[in-house]
């Protein structure tokens, strides 16, 4: 058998791969038989004692003890190939945070790093069919959070999560995805790139074991982790109903503090998070509040500040505070400043270039430099 | 005795004189028809013989032999009834055979002797004048339409008894019987453009109507891209209005494709009118390039010299689309069959409309929600070789309801129209002699000679090049569509505002759009 970095046993992974058994039960089972060898070999009778399985998860267990020990040789040796690694609850790599958690996962596969107890960590979530406004919120305070020696961590979906990320990555600090699949399992296929980097700078965590598939009914349960790992959870955009809505019920539940960035009403994907507002979650207004109020004193705080002063030509200006954070068609906008078509997308040329402006989508412009 | 009558036949839009011989000789009374015939030529036969009889004519029973040549050609069709009959006719003596010459006949016969109208009577009658016929003898019904030729004459009659008097009449005092012009051809051809549709009748929509200029000023094609009910119809319906009317020669090209069709009635009242079509997305590849057993030209040959409107572009069948983009090379369809190789003209413009994505309302995130992966998945059914087709790529935004209200005079069509010629004549005079129309079609082999930029402005472009890692295709497309809008203003070399101008039609293109 090939060695894997930790401590545990095949047995241990053995037990870590039962996805039917909910993670609480697995660590009382594990203490119960001392060993999870001894799990592996229980007998019927043994495990009809304990009161709190029920007959369906003595049934699983058997199912699952059907394994051969070379099976679960096999799947070690792949995790080794694949760099995949395990930690289990009674380890001392086992996360702290999640350690005093009403659920915690028995085991955790992972590829890269495991957060440390040390850092402070923030966890931002949202939707996946995110706005521009909130994609590029999160990207920013991804990228603070990270210059200011925060980690980040987040689902690596598409939308919120993955900008967050990308933000995070592109801030130099660590970021860490949790998964609602196996860590081998790249899910979005789309994230792939963001996937490679993860595993370099940070680390993508999973409950599941390695070749999960990405089903619905994984990624309630992956947020409590996500909760579990950070400090502060932030939602930065969700619908009324939401995943990310999930996420702050559990951050709530395991003593979290929760913060929401507020959006404009009438927004459908800022529904959600204005109504966590109202339900007293924190108001993320900017980031230095953020940092003050998670009693951190950014290094960074002057960059933070970072208004450039640009010298606008006037017809340059006149477009720019004609954009906002919302996208804006071109026909708007040149029936708001009333230019000529060519003045107006020399001007918008000349602002792209800047790098103040982008196209978000054929024709649709926004205002693209920092507002956080 | 022996007979021989001219017709034609119809073959692509071309067409090829064919000759019908007829003999007629004692023997076993039979009728034998050879010479490589379909099976609708062959049944020619039973209805020959029946409408010969209810006309009254009592033809001894005798052997008849009847031939088509050239023999190596496959003859389909029904324009061989009348001129079979007349054959027939002529072997048995009853018609002199001097009347039958240099007459070219089609038509089709029915039971009692009347003749039906028939398609492609067009390129007929033109082979027949460049075969050096002086008169052609058609369908009552395709009167019209042979007439759309000048310098032939045309003898029509409304069955075989009319016909046969007619030609008796003919070799005595021809000149009172050539068939009088029923209307003033003339007039019916000046009346180029009718107004059923103008672009007085948009309201607002100012970078369309302006992409829309561009792109008939330098024959771009082009995408529209916008959510249901911004008027992305209408832009289409009216760029075939603000196209300059058709050349005599085009105009004929046309209207055979239109005569093969047997279509010819849509172009006879706007002869001279630029075509607009717009199939429903359900159409064939058959129906869209042209096919069949016998080929018959598709919608991109209808659309010959005008404008091809594709409405939901991600809703036709891949096959379909991807037809599309040999011809807009070539500007002609070409389909080999096992009887030959048929060539339609297919010189088009093209004009498409898509959805941003499946529910159309992208990027108005509180209504649409589409994710990026399934947006992705509705611009990837458009595939990559077509788009490096498209030169302008534009979003049509919903008007706002005060530019619907407000009754402000906006542009006629025929206002565009002229600066759209101007631009036009400025490009014909710079490509004279080189074979192209258009600003559209500069190779990039003489971009340097013919898209000369300014400092600023091949600053901005290459500039623009780097940051956007835009293709050499984009790179050529943009420069081209900035030559036209340098055009529209008269200007002779492309300056910062035309490119500035021309990245705003920059095509499709994910990989700039910072949405994720």
């Amino acid at each position: 058998m090939t060695k894997i970095q930790g401590a545990y046993n095949k047995y241990e992974y053995w037990l870590a791969s039962i996805v039917s058994l909910s993670g609480r039960k697995k660590i009382f089972l594990g203490e119960m038989f001392s060993e999870a060898e001894e799990v592996y070999r229980a007998r019927q009778e043994s495990l009809e004692r304990i009161t709190i399985l029920t007959e369906r998860e003595i049934a699983e267990i058997k199912a699952a003890q059907g394994r051969t020990e070379e099976e679960i040789e096999e799947e070690l040796s792949y995790c080794a190939q694949r760099g995949i690694n395990l930690t289990v609850w009674r380890e001392e790599t086992y996360p702290l945070r999640l350690r005093d958690i009403y659920n915690p996962p028995y085991g955790l596969f992972y590829c890269g790093r495991l957060p440390v107890w040390e850092k402070k960590s923030v966890g931002i979530v949202g939707a996946r069919n995110c706005t521009y406004y909130g994609k590029s919120a999160a990207e920013q305070i991804g990228q603070e959070l990270a210059a200011a020696g925060i980690v980040v961590v987040s689902g690596m979906a598409a939308g919120i999560d993955g900008a967050a990320q990308r933000g995070a990555l592109r801030g130099g600090g660590s970021t860490y995805g949790v998964l609602g699949c196996g860590v081998d399992v790249c899910y979005p296929a789309g994230n792939r790139e963001l996937y490679r980097q993860l595993i370099e700078k940070g680390g993508v965590i999973s409950e599941y074991p390695p070749h999960t598939r990405p089903l619905a009914l994984n990624f309630p349960q992956r947020n409590r982790i996500i909760s579990g790992l950070s400090d502060v959870v932030l939602v930065v955009e969700a619908k009324y109903k939401s995943g990310s809505l999930i996420t702050a019920d559990f951050a709530l539940e395991q003593g979290r503090d929760v913060y929401a960035l507020p959006g404009r009403i009438s927004d459908v994907s800022s529904q959600g998070t204005n109504r966590l507002i109202q339900q007293g979650a924190g108001v993320f207004l900017s980031m230095e509040d953020f940092l003050k109020e998670m009693h951190i004193f950014s290094k960074t705080e002057e960059n933070s500040c970072r208004k450039k002063k640009l010298s606008l030509e006037n017809l340059e200006r006149l477009v720019y505070s004609c954009l906002g954070l919302t996208p804006k068609s071109l026909e708007e906008i040149l029936t708001e400043t009333e230019l000529g078509l060519g003045e107006l997308m020399v001007a918008l040329e000349t602002l792209r270039g800047l790098g103040i402006v982008s196209e978000v989508y054929k024709n649709y412009y926004v205002r693209s430099d920092g507002f956080v | 005795m022996y007979s021989i009558v001219s017709t034609a036949i119809v073959c692509g839009i071309r067409s090829i004189l064919v000759q019908v011989e007829a003999d007629v000789c004692d023997g076993m009374p039979t009728f034998e028809m050879v010479g490589v015939l379909s099976s609708e030529v062959k049944e020619a036969k039973e209805r020959i013989r029946t409408a010969i009889r209810n006309s009254g004519i009592r033809l001894a029973p005798k052997r008849i032999t009847v031939n088509l040549y050239p023999a190596d050609i496959r003859k389909s069709g029904t324009v061989f009834d009348l001129p079979i009959a007349l054959a027939i006719l002529s072997a048995y003596g009853r018609i002199p055979r001097e009347c039958l010459d240099g007459i070219l006949f089609a038509g089709e016969i029915s039971l009692n002797g009347e003749i039906r109208p028939t398609t492609g009577i067009l390129p007929m009658v033109l082979a027949a004048r460049e075969a050096g016929k002086r008169v052609v003898c058609v369908p009552r019904e395709n009167i019209r339409e042979a007439q759309a030729v000048k310098g032939i004459e045309i003898l029509a009659g409304e069955n075989l008894n009319q016909v046969i008097r007619l030609l008796d009449k003919f070799r005595k005092e021809p000149e009172n019987c050539i068939t009088s012009v029923i209307n003033n051809i003339e007039e019916m051809r000046e009346n180029a453009q009718n107004a059923d549709f103008d672009f007085a009748s948009i309201h607002g929509q100012k970078v369309l109507k302006r992409a829309c200029e561009i792109a008939a000023s330098g024959r771009h094609n082009m995408l529209m891209l916008g959510s249901p009910g911004a008027g992305k119809t209408m832009a289409a319906r009216a760029v075939s209005t603000i196209l300059p009317p058709l050349t005599e020669e085009e105009a004929l090209e046309l209207a055979k494709v239109y005569s093969v069709m047997g279509m010819f009635g849509q172009r006879e009242m706007n002869f001279r009118q630029r075509p607009y079509r717009s199939p429903h997305h359900t159409i064939s590849l058959a129906g869209m390039a042209g096919g069949g057993t016998v080929p018959k030209p598709g919608e991109i040959s209808l659309a010959h010299k005008g404008v091809l409107f594709l409405d939901e572009l991600t809703e036709f069948k891949k096959p379909v689309l991807e037809v599309l983009r040999q011809p807009l090379e070539e500007r002609e369809i070409r389909l080999v069959r096992g009887s030959g190789t048929y060539f339609y003209p297919a010189d088009i413009m093209l004009i498409a409309a898509m959805n941003p994505c499946s529910c159309g309302y992208f990027p108005d995130r509180s209504r649409c929600t589409c994710s990026k992966s399934m947006i992705e998945r509705h611009l990837s059914k458009i595939s990559r070789p077509l788009l490096d087709r498209m030169d302008i790529c534009v979003e049509v935004s919903r008007p706002a309801l005060h530019e619907l209200t407000a009754r402000q005079p906006e542009e006629s069509s025929a206002q565009i129209r002229n600066r759209v010629e101007q631009a036009q004549r400025i490009q014909q005079e710079r490509f004279s002699g080189s074979g192209i129309l258009y600003n559209s079609q500069i190779p990039p082999s003489a971009m340097e000679q013919w898209c000369v930029m300014e400092k600023e402005g091949a600053e901005i472009l290459h500039e623009t090049f780097e940051k956007m890692e835009m293709t050499a295709r984009g790179y050529y497309r943009a420069l081209r569509v900035a030559r036209t809008i340098a055009d529209m203003e008269g200007a002779p070399e492309i300056g910062r505002a035309h490119i500035c101008e021309s990245l705003l039609y920059r095509s499709l293109d994910r990989k700039v759009w910072d949405w994720e």
